[in-house]
């Protein structure tokens, strides 16, 4: 490590004397300094950067630790980071996998472009970010949530898997044990039998019958416990997105509006009742003398189109 | 016959009972009107319910299956519907998609209009009545405030209904012959409560509502509101102004809004009740018709 690695630019403080000495950088414009200068220069708010010629406006919240020696590499990993949640569709939103590797083709061209390219190229791109941005908000927070769901779902996967593992290696040193213990008690069982006066062959037999059954209890235990149904993981995928969209064309009414009236409403009536619609407040209400006319004619002429007879044999069976 | 199984609420005029159907095991909500402890009569709003709801049959209208009387008792048998749209709206671990939201205004709306249609005013519409069916289809309750349409400039119309957050303009300054228009205002203003996720106008008090409602959307002036000066309670809060949002600063604050929605929404809170848009024109709208697809109701999102 050289001497300027060692050295904060800014407040010519060394290493030497200060072994804690820890350097920022900042994402604008990725100009090191030591810690204490950040809180020297920035505590109390934004300030232009101090390196010769620099001047671009630092908050202090922004400095971070610089975690790979080449600033190239520490500045795409930033874009990245920022880019990614941006264009943050999930693999599973796309119909074939040859449109998901153009999108994150396309993702991969612009965090190129912000991070190695022409001030032109970066300002295009800049743009085409915050296009997409604004233009997929909703999109951008629901699968945001989507993905911070299947991460906690993948979580309590993990988990479970490492329960159940756990599980089975308890169970087989259990079995191992309890294998031992009942060829013991296998043995005891026959010399007590002996003992009480019965024949060999007899007392043999009974006790490795009882011996294979508790056997038997155990291994089906172990069986049971391996087979048990660990949860899989569910995903919508494209086809059902799919499903959905194709169905049947969309009616604001759904086939149920009255289009046609027997009647014509004449642009004024000579209708004494309705003088009162002329007044502001009346008016101001909202009230219309042609809206009270045209309420009243389809009260009168309601239902008289209506053949009972074709009614009748069209309707549906309620 | 209907057995009543469990209690779930009790009001000041009636109690709820979860039911079934003998007939056809169908659960059901049976609503006992307390006649007993009122000497001067049946409640008004029992009455207005079975008066409008008797006449109408719409899948987004709540259902009126019979209404009997029993112990000198008149209990109402409707359907059963578990949740609510307000439910939905406070749960903070549903997320709407537009697909959604649009999916549910639809349905409003097309309960509404089956009401307009009929000459019917509701006069109460909010979230908290806006029932959803274990299927998802939303279905518009509570006509405890319903009225016929005034057909003359003679019928006078009392302004105080509406709960005070979805109440129109024109209720709130005291207009006594008002239309089909203050449902949809509250209609627009539950749109905007379905995207931002809180009440869009909050008051505290009926002066404060107005207040904020101008705030929010602009003091009316005469010249774009004719005859607002002369609404009762115009003088009183027509200071100081506040001037009309740009479009801006709805964008701002409705951020997933897209602009077909916010097209929609500000045609249904215009401020002049005759400018303001029809369920018929609101049905038209460019919104329902753009992607996304409205979501198919039993696809919508439930209380978890």
């Amino acid at each position: 490590m050289g001497d300027a690695d060692d050295m904060c630019p800014i407040c010519r403080s060394s290493r030497y004397l200060n072994p804690d000495m820890k350097f920022l950088v900042n994402p604008e414009c990725y100009h090191k300094m030591c810690e204490s200068c950040v809180d020297r220069i920035f505590s109390v708010g934004p300030a232009p950067c101090p390196y010769v010629g620099c001047g671009k406006t630092l908050r202090k919240g922004r400095f971070k630790t610089q975690v790979f020696d080449d600033l190239k590499v520490e500045r795409e990993v930033d874009v990245r980071q920022r880019i990614v949640k941006i264009f943050n569709r999930r693999e599973d939103a796309f119909d074939t996998e040859a449109e998901y590797n153009d999108y994150l083709e396309e993702i991969e061209g612009l965090i190129f472009a912000i991070a190695q390219g022409s001030a032109a190229e970066r300002e295009e791109a800049e743009q085409r970010v915050s296009e997409y941005e604004k233009l997929h908000k909703q999109e951008i927070i629901q699968n945001a949530l989507q993905q911070k769901q299947d991460d906690v779902y993948a979580e309590e996967q993990a988990a479970s898997d490492a329960e159940h593992q756990r599980r089975l290696r308890l169970l087989a040193i259990e079995l191992q044990q309890q294998e031992a213990e009942l060829a013991a008690q296998q043995e005891k069982e026959t010399i007590e039998a002996l003992e009480a006066g019965k024949t060999s062959e007899q007392a043999v037999r009974e006790a490795r019958e009882r011996a294979q059954l508790r056997a038997e209890q155990l291994r089906q235990q172990f069986e049971l416990e391996l087979s048990r149904p660990r949860r899989a993981i569910t995903r919508k995928g494209a086809a059902a997105a799919h499903a959905s969209a194709a169905r049947t064309p969309f009616t604001p009414f759904v086939g149920d509006r009255q289009m046609e009236y027997l009647f014509r409403q004449a642009e004024e009536y000579l209708d004494p009742t309705m003088e009162r619609a002329n007044e502001p407040a009346v008016r101001a209400g909202g009230f219309t003398a042609a809206l009270a006319q045209q309420e009243a004619l389809k009260l009168a002429f309601m239902s008289l189109e209506v053949d009972i007879q074709t009614e009748k044999a069209t309707a549906i069976a309620v | 016959m209907y057995t009543k199984d469990k209690k779930v609420g009790e009001g000041t005029f009636a109690i709820v009972y979860v039911g079934r159907q003998a007939e056809t095991d169908r659960k059901v909500a049976v609503k006992m009107i307390k006649v007993n402890e009122f000497k001067n009569g049946l409640d008004m709003t029992a009455i207005r319910e079975i008066k409008f709801l008797q006449e109408m049959r719409h899948p987004n209208v709540i259902e009126l299956l019979d209404v009997f009387v029993a112990d000198g008792n008149i209990n109402l048998v409707l359907e059963f519907l578990p949740s609510d749209l307000e439910m939905l709206i406070r749960d903070r671990s549903v997320v709407f998609s537009e697909a959604d939201m649009k999916s549910w205004l639809l349905m409003m709306l097309r309960g509404v209009h089956h009401c307009h249609r009929n000459f019917v005013l509701h006069r109460d519409l909010k979230p908290n009545n806006m029932l959803l069916a274990p299927d998802g289809q939303l279905k518009i309750a509570d006509f405890g405030l319903a009225r016929a349409m005034a057909l003359t400039p003679y019928e006078r119309m009392t302004p105080t209904v509406v709960t005070r957050w979805y109440r129109a303009p024109e209720l709130l300054m005291g207009a006594r012959h008002y239309t089909g228009a203050v449902d949809v205002w509250s209609l627009g203003i539950i749109f905007a409560e379905l995207m931002l996720r809180v009440p869009y106008l909050a008051g505290q008090t009926d002066e404060e509502q107005l207040e904020i409602t101008f705030k929010a959307l602009g003091t009316p002036l005469p010249s774009q509101w004719k005859g607002v000066d002369a609404l009762p309670e115009y003088r009183k809060f027509s200071t100081p102004r506040h001037p009309a949002p740009t479009r801006q600063q709805l964008q701002e604050l409705f951020s997933a809004a897209s602009d077909a929605a916010l097209d929609l929404m500000c045609s249904m809170i215009i401020m002049d009740p005759i400018k303001r848009v029809t369920t018929d024109e609101a049905l038209l709208a460019a919104y329902f018709r753009d992607a996304p697809a409205p979501t198919r109701t039993t696809e919508l999102p439930k209380k978890s």
